[in-house]
């Protein structure tokens, strides 16, 4: 037998393993998070995940805007919505945190509680103007009345409704301020039926927040989230209504009836559906129909607007504060605003820029209701930055959606279900 | 009863019913067969049919198989959207590293397991098979943590460099395969001067090539699909593999259905080819694996 042939296996593996140390040397030198040693060449690193397909492509041309502005490079990290959190934290047990992050609200409670975020609260008071921020913008950024995180943007969930039908019912456009019976009203309406099926519904699901937001002003707890709501009188008429709309008007459908599909209003299956200006580009490009927006119907003086925005922290862990900070008062007040409105269509949070949001490529008719809403409105993201939160969150849902689905007594189930999460997570 | 004293008719009856028989077996088999492949190929067919639907006939309802208009593309969008072919090489790349480590070090340490008794062999094994048991969420911190402090975050290393040291589950399918080789072939290679690495690399190995390819497809699959590894060790976009660059089409507000699934059509087109080229040995190298001399 020939000797070589091991000896030839042998060399092949140390070219494999030597390959692979090659490797280690050609990733190492730009990457270990982007911290570089010279101090004339910064280059900072933002977490993020991908809005839309191209998303994160147009950012990064957004950041480099920020490069042309002040030589400070940025580099993405980016990853998947869903996995976003277990990243983060991964990268937060080896202390390889980006110097920026963009905040899933969710999580907010839980990466500030654990240290990973830097204390903003003198930087604002010192270096930002905070009365050029829309009313309601710097709390998204804010727990227990301190600025933990700055807001890129900030908008309302609104409705979306298509025009065509209400044409064809001989409806008109409702009015910006139109209540919960309003709303009824004109769900029933646009709902067709043929041969005994719905083949058009009033309302795609009608999700738990804004109903509850509307009804009482609350979500499932108060905004502090130190006392458990849902079981109180307005709450519970608000989830009777969701109940409602499905078991008694049959305006909206059930899990079954929207048989899997991702988006009613567009596939034309429902008149009405819950949006954000987030999905006026899809809704632009696939809708076959006309369509507008028109604010959330409201129940009484407590009713209160759902609020959605993008907060935006400085990691604990970045070795370039100073021009972390510098990125995020661009990003957050600085010309990063009218680039990300341009680039992204995001909507700034800026009063003297806000009304451009109107003049975007797909802002529908309707878009200065929006505008209205986040000058004048009272309103709140609906979701406690406690910890526990998003638990409690899941866990009401579910049952939410049970009352719906077997038609329960929603006043006895809420009891049930406040008891349980007031005993469960030690709140008033 | 002697067959000779059977009426002629009656036999020729006999047989032709157990032929019909035999027939209708085959057609109710075939009939099933059938049933069950276009069950199980429909949401491939599926897949390939949407990858070239417009994005609105996507949400269509009630839904449709055929596209109205065939929107070949969301192919090159695929391209414009994400950087599709360096995420491709990429993955390639990881993978025949990969594969190449996994079958280099598995069936090393599964001919040890196989033929060489040392002291303790026995718990060995039984160690190496209880690593089998170990979720890798619970290593995933510590061993993120090692290659933090050596500074390979963000490098392929992490994502290859454990193939080299071996993985239970495919040394115990390798040994398996090794201990049907009859010892009498080890036993004439080494009267006739071989020695243990010999045996191995000129005898076992070549012997081996089901069990070979099935270790070699199982992990390019493994390394393939991998989302998890490349997600927490890979920051820049630039390296990120097929599996977590195409999540990219999926964004939190908007997803561009269309070109996801142009993309899922060509990611899974490897592993499609990879699985027929390497079918046979596959087959065989899992049934023969259970068997011992």
């Amino acid at each position: 037998m020939k000797k070589s042939f091991g000896l030839k296996l042998a060399s092949l593996a140390m070219l494999s393993l030597g390959l692979v140390a090659a490797l280690a040397g050609c990733g190492s030198g730009s990457s270990k998070g982007g911290t570089t040693e010279k101090k004339e060449d910064v280059t900072l690193r933002i977490y993020t995940w991908n809005q839309d397909p191209s998303g994160a492509k147009r950012e990064q041309a957004i950041f480099d805007e920020f490069t042309k502005d002040t030589g400070i490079k940025v580099k993405q990290v980016v990853a998947p919505w869903d996995k976003y959190v277990d990243k983060f934290m991964t990268m937060a047990s080896s202390n390889t945190l980006p110097d920026l992050t963009w905040i899933q609200t969710a999580s907010f409670a839980t990466i500030q509680k654990k240290g990973l975020l830097m204390d903003l609260d003198s930087y604002v008071k010192k270096n930002i103007d905070t009365d050029k921020f829309l009313p309601s913008a710097l709390k998204i950024g804010q727990i227990d009345g301190k600025q933990w995180a700055l807001p890129r943007d900030m908008s309302a969930q609104q409705l979306s409704i298509n025009t065509d039908m209400l044409k064809e019912a001989g409806l008109s456009m409702p009015k910006n301020d139109w209540t919960m019976d309003e709303f009824l009203d004109y769900a029933k309406k646009l709902t067709k039926v043929e041969n005994g099926k719905t083949t058009v519904f009033g309302i795609d699901n009608f999700y738990l927040s804004p109903l509850l937001l509307a009804y009482s002003g609350n979500n499932i707890t108060n905004p502090a989230g130190t006392k458990i709501t849902i079981d109180q009188k307005n709450d519970v008429a608000g989830v009777q209504f969701a109940s409602d709309l499905v078991n008694k008007y049959h305006v909206s459908p059930t899990s079954a009836q929207a048989q899997g599909i991702s988006n009613m209003f567009v596939a034309e299956k429902s008149a009405m559906a819950i949006c954000g200006p987030w999905d006026w580009q899809n809704i632009s490009e696939n809708a076959k129909f006309n369509w507008d927006v028109i604010p959330m119907p409201t129940v009484n003086s407590s009713s209160v607007q759902p609020q959605a925005g993008l907060p935006i922290g400085v990691t604990s862990q970045t070795k370039h504060k100073k021009e972390a900070l510098q990125f995020l008062k661009w990003l957050s007040a600085g010309r990063g605003q009218k680039l990300q409105m341009k680039g992204v269509g995001s909507v700034p949070v800026l009063k003297s820029q806000v009304n451009d949001v109107t003049k975007t490529e797909f802002a529908p008719k309707n878009a200065s209701s929006l505008v209205d809403i986040l000058e004048h409105s009272k309103m709140w993201i609906a979701a406690a930055y406690t910890e526990d939160y998003a638990e409690i969150q899941t866990k009401a849902n579910n049952e939410v959606s049970n009352i719906i689905l077997k038609n329960l007594d929603a006043k006895t189930d809420l009891k049930k279900l406040a008891k349980s999460l007031r005993s469960e997570y030690n709140l008033k | 009863m002697d067959i000779s004293k059977v009426p002629e008719n009656t036999r020729k009856k006999k047989s032709r019913s157990i032929k019909q028989g035999r027939k209708w077996s085959k057609i109710i088999s075939y009939l099933l067969l059938i049933i069950l492949s276009v069950v199980f190929l429909f949401p491939f067919l599926w897949l390939v049919f949407t990858a070239v639907k417009p994005e609105r006939e996507v949400l269509t309802f009630p839904p449709r198989m055929f596209p109205s208009v065939w929107k070949w593309s969301n192919y090159p969008e695929v391209f414009k959207l994400i950087d599709f072919g360096q995420y491709y090489l990429n993955s390639i790349f990881v993978s025949l590293i990969g594969v190449f480590g996994t079958v280099l070090s598995s069936t090393l340490v599964a001919f040890g397991f196989a033929r060489l008794k040392g002291a303790g062999h026995g718990i060995w094994f039984a160690l190496l098979l209880a690593t089998m048991m170990l979720p890798s969420q619970v290593t995933m911190i510590p061993v993120y943590l090692i290659y933090s402090k050596l500074k390979l975050v963000n490098t392929f290393v992490p994502l290859t460099l454990g193939a080299f040291f071996g993985s239970a589950y495919y040394i115990f399918l390798q040994r398996q395969f090794f201990l049907t080789i009859p010892k009498s072939l080890e036993e004439s290679a080494r009267l006739d001067g071989a020695n243990t690495f010999q045996i191995f690399a000129k005898i076992m190995l070549p012997l081996s090539v089901p069990s070979v390819i099935t270790v070699a497809l199982l992990t390019f699959m493994g390394f393939w699909n991998d989302f998890m590894n490349p997600l927490i060790y890979l920051n820049d976009q630039s390296k990120y593999t097929l599996a977590l660059g195409i999540m990219q089409l999926q964004g939190s507000h908007v997803v561009a259905w269309g070109p996801l699934m142009a993309a899922s059509v060509m990611v899974i087109v490897p592993v499609i080819i990879t699985f027929f080229v390497g079918q046979k040995y596959f087959i065989q190298g899992i049934a023969t694996t259970g068997s011992k001399e």
